[in-house]
């Protein structure tokens, strides 16, 4: 008796955690079949031609095809193959991403808030104790639209490699917008011209160019901004410890983007963001590239 | 008994440690958050809002979709004057090809546009097949006399689609008409509008109307609301001749209810994000920026590439969110576009048209009813204990009128309720003091003093 008396409160637990796992896993199941979105797909660029193959979403070992308003889950990985092709996502941890080659694969994570009675309780209490924002007016002149700006790159005509696959940020503007590298002048040949709709896009610098060239980016309201490009031959003198010393090649692809910004003049801007692109699917490369599209430039 | 020259000291300690907490809370800004939590729990929007939440306003919600030519749109589109009916044209057929349960276009067509455009849009409603999703096009209102009509303030306007759609059976025509109270604010809608001049009258169907005749399980819905318009145009228009049975369906015509606004212009925590139809979660608001279906040309995408859960059963509304479209009012959650006070009264239409009807006397009624449980509740409380005996009380009050009538209905029984409570309160308070004047005078005014301390008896032995 004296050893059985120790047994009935772990057999009350036991059983307690009986009934939970038997009031729990119906519910589990039934959230599996009625899963909360993560976000959904708003934008896409993709060729006419065979998009499925520019672009698709792996959900769970299978191909899924991307679609505008289409819903992406957590775990699902948006993959976009094609140069040329991205995926513009809005989630609920990523707010608003353009994912392209470079970018890719981009695993979605998280899920939206689901709401419910109870949960809007809980934040309409919460919302008693926020002041009210600001009020702005809408004036019928001010048409949301930000003047078109590009920072990277205006500090001296940029030199490039032909062949490099840059990369360019900008703010403001109307999409669609136009991003064509041409030679200097009225009416200079176009070497390239890149359609984008986010405020961001990778373009190759052909092969063949040379010499001083014109990258522009052009807006829907012919609104167009532009950086003075120098193609050359010669490699950016990047020391090659940097990138030997590094713990992985993205942030020896980081580390070697921050010491060519770090040179004077500042005319190796571009290439260094070409090189953070060139990491992949990297937080700090990412951060790097968002900071240089938003005009942040290191003290020479 | 000798008082204590220090005795000021004791009765300046309470009101100087309130204020050393005070100005401790200024130092961090939370003195300013305290004064907003007792302005923000006295508005009576926030009371309207709370309301439509937990009044069950989600109960059989329809799913609805926005198509937003927002400014983005505008801007990818080259800026121009009015959305070209062409996009119009294509974000249509869009829809219907994608299977929506009902369709909404709220565009102004009262004036002509581009002639292509306008043959664009004409081409697609003259072709639109009898078996696609019904659909519903915003009929302008204009000023009486513009219409020669008398009886009515506003009158119907023609439009440049009028040939197009005549004799189509899933094509109508709506009002899509918002009452706006004293203060600016929309906070009810207008089920429906009744023109009886010039010819036999007619009734136009507000959005909300039709969208919930085309979410019911009727196999040929239009014809609940063909019915209910010819009722109300006979009993606005005619009203001496036979009295017709009322229809059947909606079951509570509430020409005037409180809209249930839940989806704001932005996200917000506090809106119920998901309901469950069908077995599945789907979301109860979706939008999508009409620029995010077009390609770089501006043409509309094909079907193909737009996902089936965006439009797929859901109400679709294609409407208008950029500064030139001058279709903003302000409501009880903000300054939101008409296309969007569209998408709140169309999400939570079938929960005030389903609800148990009731009239002004049975809604005074069981407001005073709940006013009596209130002042039971509260009879014995201390003030504080009151307000959150008030509070949960109307909480369940909500909860429990919202499932049985519309949840307007519940909201108005529940601020009539408080009204009353307040009201309850002056007259309590006024009779209080008249039975003290007489003892007092005007100190009647002041707090009775508190009586002093019985002193301690001294026993000598």
């Amino acid at each position: 008796m004296t050893r059985a008396a120790p047994l009935l409160p772990a057999l009350r637990h036991a059983l307690a955690a009986l009934l939970v796992l038997v009031a729990v896993m119906p519910a589990m199941a039934r959230d599996a079949d009625m899963r909360t979105p993560a976000g959904y797909i708003v934008g896409m660029e993709l060729p006419a031609t065979d998009p499925g193959m520019a672009a698709h979403v792996q959900r769970e070992g299978q191909k899924m095809p991307v679609q505008i308003g289409g819903a992406l889950f957590d775990g699902d990985e948006v993959v976009v193959r094609d140069a040329g092709a991205a995926v513009t996502i809005e989630t609920v941890n990523d707010r608003q991403l353009r994912v392209d080659a470079t970018h890719s694969p981009h695993r979605v994570t998280g899920a939206l808030p689901s709401g419910g009675r109870f949960s809007a309780l809980a934040a309409m209490i919460g919302e008693l104790f926020e002041s009210k924002p600001a009020a702005r007016t809408v004036n019928l002149i001010g048409r949301n639209d930000e003047t078109l700006r590009l920072q990277m790159g205006r500090g001296a005509a940029q030199r490039m490699v032909p062949g490099t696959r840059l990369w360019l940020g900008w703010q403001g503007g109307a999409a669609p917008f136009t991003i064509e590298i041409r030679a200097p002048g009225e009416g200079g040949a176009v070497l390239s011209a890149t359609p984008a709709t986010g405020r961001s896009a990778a373009l190759t610098l052909p092969s063949t160019a040379s010499g001083p060239l014109v990258l522009e980016v052009r807006d829907s309201a012919d609104e167009a901004v532009q950086v003075g490009l120098l193609a050359q031959a010669d490699p950016p003198p990047v020391p090659a410890w940097i990138s030997e010393g590094a713990p992985t090649p993205a942030f020896g692809q980081v580390a070697s983007a921050l010491w060519l910004l770090e040179r004077k003049p500042a005319e190796w801007d571009l290439q260094a963001a070409a090189l953070a692109a060139d990491a992949g699917h990297y937080a700090a490369a990412e951060e790097l590239l968002r900071r240089l599209a938003e005009g942040w430039k290191p003290k020479r | 008994m000798v008082k204590s020259p220090f005795r000021w000291i004791g009765r300046l300690t309470k009101p100087v440690l309130i204020a050393c907490v005070i100005g401790f809370f200024s130092a961090f800004g939370l003195a300013d958050r305290i004064a907003g939590f007792s302005a923000n729990l006295g508005e009576k929007d926030r009371m309207v809002r709370w309301s439509a939440v937990l009044s069950g306003a989600t109960r059989d919600a329809i799913p609805v979709t926005l198509i937003d030519i927002d400014p983005s749109t505008m801007a990818a589109l080259g800026h121009p004057q009015s959305a070209p009916r062409e996009v119009l044209a294509g974000l249509l057929s869009l829809a219907a090809a994608k299977h929506a349960s009902g369709i909404f276009l709220d565009m102004d067509t009262s004036r002509p546009g581009s002639p292509a455009g306008d043959a664009a849009l004409a081409a697609v409603l003259a072709a639109y097949p009898p078996d696609a999703p019904p659909l519903a096009l915003a009929r302008r209102l204009g000023a009486a006399d513009q219409a020669g009509n008398t009886i009515n303030a506003l009158a119907e306007q023609a439009s440049v689609l009028d040939a197009a759609v005549r004799g189509k059976p899933n094509v109508i025509w709506a009002a899509s008409v918002s009452r706006i109270d004293e203060d600016r604010v929309v906070r009810r809608w207008q089920l429906s509008h009744t023109t009886c001049a010039p010819g036999p009258g007619a009734t136009l169907p507000s959005p909300q109307l039709f969208a919930a005749a085309v979410a019911s399980a009727h196999p040929r819905p239009l014809s609940d609301l063909n019915a209910f318009a010819d009722s109300r145009t006979q009993t606005a228009c005619a009203p001496g001749t036979a009295a017709a049975s009322p229809p059947a369906w909606p079951r509570n015509p509430d020409q005037r209810a409180a809209i249930a606004f839940l989806i704001p212009d932005g996200p917000d925590l506090a809106a119920p994000q998901f309901i469950t139809r069908d077995g599945r979660r789907v979301p109860l608001f979706r939008r999508m920026p009409a620029r995010a279906l077009m390609s770089a040309s501006g043409a509309v995408v094909s079907p193909q590439a737009v996902a089936d859960d965006l439009l797929r059963d859901r109400f679709v509304i294609i409407g208008a969110s950029h500064a030139e479209s001058l279709d903003g009012h302000l409501t009880p959650i903000g300054f939101l576009p008409g296309a969007l006070i569209v998408a709140n009264a169309v999400a939570t239409a079938p929960a005030v048209l389903s609800g148990q009807p009731v009239g002004p006397l049975g809604a005074t009624l069981i407001a005073l009813a709940l006013l009596g449980a209130l002042v039971a509740i509260t009879s014995r409380l201390r003030p504080l204990a009151a307000a959150l005996a008030v509070a949960v009380a109307v909480l369940a009050a909500l909860m429990a009128l919202g499932r049985i009538f519309a949840p307007s209905t519940a909201s108005d029984i529940v601020l009539a309720a408080l009204g009353m409570v307040a009201f309850l309160s002056t007259i309590e308070g006024i009779h209080a003091i008249g039975k003290d004047w007489r003892a007092r005078g005007w100190r009647a005014l002041l707090k009775p003093e508190k009586p002093p301390a019985a002193q301690p008896t001294e026993t000598i032995t």
